[in-house]
């Protein structure tokens, strides 16, 4: 298991929640690999800004309706 | 496993295989003689080709078996890129210095090119190694 970061996410939510979406469709769409956003799922990486939003584009909400940081 | 996990594992294998026996057999040719010429020269060019060769065989197969992998890579790749060429140059700098005291004692200049040779092997390695801890751990 991976280090976490201090970066949470609601992801696998919205995946579930816009038809089962695969972790393969979704980084299509966002353009990272789909090693690159389990990573990002998990809590294992934090993405840059750009893909942030980019997620936020194809769930169509914002950035922090799908990031949040946990404070030490 | 992706693309660059696997070219890090054919990289790791490539340089101890090729530099193991190259390092092998240069401590069994001896120190260069008296006048500390570089008399491995052959063994430092066939060494130099036969890394070429296994590089460019290990990853030609290996994106020949996943094609669509092999031109994947986005900016978490390239933070470990980074992350693990850092290491790797700090790993160097110290194998640099240790040549700069081998120039300083003044031993045949064979052992300070091999000993650089070395240096930027085991750089190589650590830049690897850290792409594949990263890679596991996340990074």
């Amino acid at each position: 298991m991976g280090r976490p970061t201090r970066v949470t996410n609601r992801i696998r939510d919205l995946r579930a929640a816009h038809g089962e979406m695969t972790q393969a469709e979704l980084a299509a769409l966002v353009g990272v690999t789909r090693q690159t956003l389990n990573a990002v799922e998990q809590g294992k990486y934090s993405p840059s800004l750009e893909v942030a939003f980019r997620i936020a584009d194809v769930f169509g909400t914002r950035v922090d309706d799908i990031f949040a940081y946990r404070a030490p | 496993m992706t693309f660059p996990e696997k070219s890090s594992i054919a990289t790791i294998v490539a340089l101890v295989a090729v530099f193991g026996a190259y390092f092998a057999l240069a401590l069994s040719l001896g120190g260069g003689g008296s006048g500390g010429g570089i008399v491995h020269k052959p063994l430092l060019v066939g060494a130099v080709i036969a890394l070429a060769v296994v590089m460019a065989g290990s990853h030609g197969l290996l994106a020949a078996l996943a094609p669509a992998d092999a031109d994947a890579f986005d900016e978490r790749d390239r933070r470990i890129a980074w992350r693990g060429g850092h290491v790797g140059g700090l790993v160097l700098a110290v194998g640099v210095c240790a040549a700069l005291v081998l120039t300083l004692l003044e031993v045949p200049y064979v052992h300070i090119a091999n000993a650089l040779l070395l240096a930027w092997v085991l750089a190589e390695l650590a830049d690897q190694a850290t792409r594949l801890v990263l890679y596991r751990r996340g990074g």
